[in-house]
């Protein structure tokens, strides 16, 4: 079975069954050449259309949300830290992941923030959970802009890359309610 | 002393040939991006020890096809009937080594031949190569002959599979063979080794035919100890009687008393053999290249067997590369068939047939899919022909039926096609069956048809409902 999420205005799922049975493709390859791939594909004449959904709705059931604790984060309560908000386009994009998971280890040198996440709020964001008591939020903003991010790898070592994230405002700081 | 004149034309251009057959593959991916050469696609060798594993494990190596399997039997069928055409005629590396050696000739250069016993002791190695190659290859499925192979090395300009010194070494051999008579070929390279060894076939048979006597009497004899008796055999036959125990009758033969003794057979012999020693070549390195033939100048004084027919070996071997490839065509073996959930036991077990299943394309993918399929109850076996990308599952019929068996083939997934345009502020969806959607190969293409649109934002490919 195939989910497919289009614009219904433009096209029509009869439209869509017309490019399932097409029975083949042009490939882009090298050098702006294509090739054509021949496909076996048939749709079957009966589909259930699911209820539309907003834009909204959309991007937050396909936003490739992260969620990442260290530093002991499970030690401390949730009313200890505090939240750094701040607008991260790039969370949006699944192809980030790695580069995410970089950023991670790269905010994790600093003891004193424990979580980061990505979330689809009213915007893509990223969230920097933080002791208070550790680190400020000019650290964080330091942290966050600094051009190459250095990366902790498993025979601890580090190395460093460069930082492809851009940090949007407004920014936001709040305490953390749950856990 | 008399000059050589004759040139063995038909042997040159058979080599010739192949030789340009492997350049045309080198070339091909840079006109053609998407031309991805299997270099190894006609390999008697990988063949052979596919064969082995298969016997062995019940699988196929990776990569390795019927192609390659009847190759290695075209090989070795005519190494016992004629004699070693492949390494003569075919084989890329001693064509190489051959005709490095004739320009290091042209260019005055000195070729070392070895003789007596250094000649005979060094032998040994490639047998031990053979051995552990062998062993390797057969206990795993795995062609452990790539790790080193100077054609492979060469071809793929190191490819991933070659561990770096030893193919270096490989290639430093192989460069050294031109100063060194054959080198390679005589000391080292383990085709040359499974070549004798079948050449040796009245003792190489009777230790094949008691292995299998005692695996059949139930003992679970090593397949080890098959290699380690072949390959001493074949080893101690070369080394201290220099000739083989064969069938082969095939032989240069040296007329007397029309022979002259004038040399020229010996000086043209590509091996070094001293041609006109012998009333039949029986030396274990003779290819049947028919150079010695070609070149004496007296008529009769030097053929093969009873014939004054130079043409004969080339045809024999362009024959049975024939015949591999005709069987080859016709025949395909399983690359893994196993069976598990007591199999044996079930009164209701059914098969169904999938083809076109891309993503099964060597063992170890078709192993990943067995893997797959095991965690779904139900599901009790599978033959996977990974030439063809065709699968047949059986699953109990008791627990599941056609339609779970494709869920559990199938491989769900998400592909964000594109993001939607900023008017859009409603997204329709609709869930529809699409067949012959199986694995990520078909989810890729099923991407590219859907971005042929602008207004497809995004699919999710599922099992539910299937």
């Amino acid at each position: 079975m195939v989910d497919i999420y289009y614009n219904g205005l433009a096209i029509s799922p009869e439209g869509l069954r017309g490019l399932i049975d097409a029975g083949g493709y042009d490939k882009p390859v090298k050098d702006d050449k294509t090739e054509r791939v021949e496909t076996p594909f048939r749709s079957e004449k009966h589909f259930e259309s699911l209820p539309d959904m907003t834009l909204r709705e959309f991007i937050m059931a396909f936003f490739p949300a992260k969620d990442q604790t260290f530093n002991n984060y499970k030690n401390y309560d949730a009313e200890d830290l505090f939240i750094f908000e701040f607008g991260m386009p790039q969370a949006e994009n699944s192809r980030m992941g790695q580069q995410i998971n970089y950023f991670v280890s790269h905010l994790s040198e600093y003891n004193g923030i424990v979580r980061f996440r990505t979330d689809f709020t009213d915007r893509a964001v990223g969230q920097v959970y933080f002791l208070p008591d550790s680190v400020d939020s000019m650290m964080i903003v330091g942290k966050m802009t600094a051009p190459e991010m250095k990366v902790y790898l498993r025979d601890g070592s580090t190395t460093n890359f460069k930082n492809p994230f851009k940090m949007e405002e407004p920014f936001r700081i709040y305490q953390n309610k749950t856990k | 002393m008399a000059k050589a004149k004759y040139e063995n034309r038909l042997k040159t251009a058979i080599q010739a040939v192949f030789i340009a057959a492997i350049v045309i593959l080198l070339l091909i991916p840079l006109f053609k991006t998407d031309f991805i050469t299997d270099f190894e696609s006609y390999c008697p060798f990988g063949g052979i020890m596919t064969l082995g594993s298969k016997a062995w494990l019940g699988s196929m190596s990776c990569q390795m096809s019927e192609t390659q399997i009847f190759m290695g039997l075209a090989l070795i069928v005519g190494v016992i009937l004629f004699g070693k055409l492949f390494c003569g005629y075919i084989c890329p590396i001693g064509t190489v080594i051959e005709w490095l050696q004739k320009l290091a000739v042209k260019l005055k250069l000195k070729i070392i031949t070895l003789r007596g016993w250094p000649d005979r002791i060094l032998r040994v190695f490639k047998y031990a190569i053979l051995y552990f190659t062998a062993y390797y290859s057969i206990t795993s499925s795995e062609l452990f002959c790539k790790k080193f192979d100077p054609y492979y090395v060469s071809v793929t300009g190191f490819g991933h599979d070659v561990v770096f010194w030893w193919g270096l070494a490989a290639i430093l051999f192989v460069l050294g063979s031109v100063f060194i008579r054959f080198f390679w070929c005589k000391y080292l390279c383990p085709l040359a080794a499974l070549s004798n060894i079948a050449a040796n076939i009245l003792v190489s048979a009777p230790i094949l035919i008691v292995y299998l006597i005692i695996r059949w009497a139930g003992l679970d004899l090593h397949v080890a100890w098959l290699l380690a008796a072949l390959s001493l055999a074949g080893a101690a036959t070369e080394i201290f009687r220099f000739k083989f125990y064969d069938l082969n009758p095939f032989k240069i033969t040296v007329v007397e008393p029309t022979c002259s003794h004038c040399d020229l057979c010996d000086m043209k012999c590509p091996q070094g053999i001293e041609v006109n020693h012998y009333e039949q070549v029986d030396h274990p390195d003779c290819t049947l290249c028919m150079d010695c033939v070609k070149t004496c100048p007296k008529p009769g004084a030097i053929r093969l067997w009873k014939w004054n027919k130079t043409w004969i070996p080339p045809v024999i071997i362009l024959l049975f590369i024939a015949l591999a490839l005709l069987f080859a065509g016709r025949v395909e073996f399983t690359t893994i068939t196993e069976r598990w959930g007591g199999f044996d036991s079930l009164q209701t077990v059914q098969s169904m047939e999938i083809s076109n299943l891309r993503s099964v394309k060597c063992f170890g993918s078709a192993t990943s899919l067995q893997r797959k399929l095991m965690r779904n109850r139900g599901i009790v076996g599978i033959d996977a022909y990974a030439k063809n990308h065709h699968v047949r599952i059986f699953y109990n019929t008791e627990i599941l039926d056609s339609t779970g068996v494709k869920k559990a083939v199938f491989s769900p997934s998400k592909y964000k096609i594109r993001d939607p345009k900023s008017e859009v502020s409603t997204i329709s969806v609709i869930r529809i069956g699409v067949e012959e959607l199986f694995d990520g190969y078909d989810n890729n293409d099923l991407f590219y048809l859907l971005m042929a649109s602008p207004d497809v934002l995004h699919s999710a490919q599922s099992s539910e409902n299937l």
